[in-house]
């Protein structure tokens, strides 16, 4: 496996409003690394990733995608890899949900077959298979959500290349806990193919389920980053969310659990 | 919402297409087989039929069809552009931008005129299709942030642009004689009635390049109606595709509006109607939606020629008077439909 980053980050600076703005952030993901961005709300977490996504203007720093610079890729070439999920998406056409889902194969020049072998699995992935003939404006926010999400494993879907790279900003909000457990498998399994994923989530528990490192911000601030036992300590979530934390081993699976 | 098989529709559009042609070079004050345009005038009579076909019935059943084409093409574009299934050429203030740059021509170019037909016509596109293109940017600048296109405030400044350019029309009009207050007055209203060869060829010119460059976008669209950012994330580069197929559009409706003027509500109708039958997919939508288009402002101006006959409506008034409770009707069903906000 590559061990150069997938995603790299350096002295990132971002004005979001003149209240807030990112200050020297600094994120390396590997292929089959899992990042979770967490943070109390406003601190700069979307913001971050849609700066990543070259959305929101850097005033310093840069974003390099395997070793080149995010904006030096051709727009095409960089979507067969790089597939992003934004915290909310407003669709308000009447298109099935395979149809949907299809959408994410528009930069790959794959077979109709193979599209339909794609994005089968992909509905799969995320337990939507049973709603593949369905109208997506009929279904629940968080059946939606996870057809987006759906969509989005549809465009990186491949079985080689570990240069690829999942962005989701909050994949868990409106999912109940059977499908936010789902999530967590995802994630782990594009991250098995060495894809590097990137994820805002807010609930600490599932993001030490499925991240490997962890990047801590308020108010546009790094305030702690690297390993869960780094990070996800009583003293620093206390003094970041302002709640008395405890911090426990979930005895099933060995990740932190934090118990407020 | 159930679903038609989308090659069955094409297929069976593709069929009336033909059909309904032949029926309109039929029917009209007299009626004449369609097969006299080949074959020898042996007798007045007969030249005199092949005539009718040849200057009358076939140019203005040929405009028909393209502009019909066009228009509805222009609307599925424009929906999917705006990501708005009521965004339509005359709501977004496309229509009266293109009738005050053709006044404009009209009275402040008529010494470049000089009488010259071809010269004249193409300089009154090229008002047409700049105010076309004007009104279109300003609506989607106003209506845009930089949290998307908000439906509300792109209805409302199409409202507004067309107040302006109606009011510049008028006062193009104050500064206008006789001659060009006639020619003004024909875009005021949409009417086949003057098609001659040289608008036809005009039309079809703008009706080529809207059908050779918009399937080029199919997936584009199908992308946008994810959101802006979303097409970003698949590749699309939006601000490019935004530009060119608004550029487009704009073009195709300054022509129509030029060759038969203000046609309401074909734009609108069209491509909400097939996108009900077969589903958004512009892969689809877009022959679909161009077959139906001029399949309906045929029929539209069939029934325009023949409901006072010997005398004519203008179809322009027709369309309007069928779409715009069309249009209502789709208005409330999305309203209810919505989100609130969002309307």
């Amino acid at each position: 496996m590559n061990s150069q980053a997938t995603l790299q980050l350096t002295g990132l600076n971002v004005v979001i409003h003149p209240g807030l703005s990112l200050q020297d952030i600094e994120l390396s993901i590997r292929p089959g690394e899992v990042a979770a961005v967490i943070g109390p709300n406003g601190a700069g977490k979307t913001s971050l990733l849609r700066a990543i996504c070259d959305e929101l203007e850097s005033s310093a720093g840069r974003v390099e995608l395997n070793q080149r610079n995010w904006q030096q890729w051709p727009q095409q070439e960089r979507a067969k890899i790089v597939s992003i999920l934004p915290q909310r998406s407003t669709l308000e056409f009447p298109f099935t949900v395979n149809e949907v889902v299809n959408l994410g194969r528009i930069p790959h020049s794959t077979s109709a077959q193979e599209n339909h072998r794609i994005v089968t699995a992909a509905l799969e992935l995320v337990d939507c298979a049973q709603f593949a003939e369905q109208f997506y404006l009929n279904l629940s926010g968080g059946e939606k959500q996870r057809v987006q999400l759906a969509r989005v494993a549809a465009q990186i879907w491949s079985t080689q290349a570990d240069n690829r790279c999942l962005i989701l900003d909050e994949p868990s909000a409106s999912l109940d806990l059977a499908h936010q457990a789902r999530i967590v498998e995802m994630i782990r399994f594009f991250a098995e193919q060495g894809v590097a994923v990137v994820t805002v989530l807010h609930d600490l528990n599932l993001a030490s389920k499925c991240a490997d490192k962890f990047l801590l911000l308020d108010k546009g601030k790094t305030v702690a980053s690297g390993s869960a036992e780094e990070v996800l300590t009583e003293q620093i979530i206390g003094e970041t969310f302002g709640v008395q934390a405890q911090v426990g081993t979930n005895e099933r699976d060995g990740s932190r659990l934090i118990i407020t | 919402m159930e679903r038609i098989d989308s090659h069955r529709l094409i297929m069976a559009l593709l069929f009336l297409l033909p059909v309904l042609t032949l029926c309109y070079l039929s029917f009209g004050p007299s009626i004449i087989s369609p097969l006299r345009l080949f074959g020898n005038p042996e007798s007045i009579e007969l030249a005199r039929e092949q005539v009718i076909l040849s200057a009358i019935r076939l140019p203005r059943a040929l405009m028909a069809i393209l502009v019909g084409a066009s228009l509805a093409v222009c609307g599925a574009v424009m929906q999917g552009l705006f990501r708005n299934p009521l965004a339509d050429p005359s709501l977004i203030g496309v229509s009266s931008g293109a009738s005050a740059g053709a006044s404009f021509m009209i009275v402040f170019g008529a010494s470049i005129l000089q009488g010259n037909q071809i010269l004249g016509l193409s300089l009154v596109s090229l008002g047409a299709v700049l105010g076309a293109v004007l009104a279109v940017f300003l609506v989607y600048r106003l209506a845009t942030n930089r949290y998307g296109t908000s439906v509300i405030t792109m209805l409302l400044s199409g409202v507004a642009i067309g107040a302006v350019a109606s009011a510049l029309n008028n006062l193009f009009t104050y500064f206008a004689d006789s001659v060009m207050l006639r020619r003004i007055s024909v875009w005021e209203m949409g009417n086949l009635e003057g098609a001659s060869w040289e608008r036809v060829l005009l039309m079809a010119i703008a009706a080529l390049v809207l059908l050779w460059r918009v399937p080029r976008y199919r997936q584009a669209l199908n992308a946008f109606l994810l959101g802006e950012s979303e097409a970003r994330y698949l590749g699309i580069d939006v601000e490019w595709v935004k530009k060119e197929l608004i550029i487009i559009t704009a073009f195709a409706v300054g022509v129509s509006v030029v060759v038969v003027g203000n046609i309401a509500f074909v734009g609108l109708v069209v491509p909400h109607i097939l996108r009900g039958a077969i589903g958004p997919d512009h892969r689809y939508l877009i022959p679909a939606t161009a077959l139906a288009g001029a399949i309906l402002l045929l029929l539209a101006d069939m029934a325009a020629r023949t409901i006072i006959a010997p005398a004519e409506l203008p179809a322009g008034i027709l369309t309007a008077l069928v779409g715009a409770p069309v249009f209502f009707t789709l208005l409330v069903k999305s309203r209810s439909l919505n989100n609130p906000e969002r309307l």
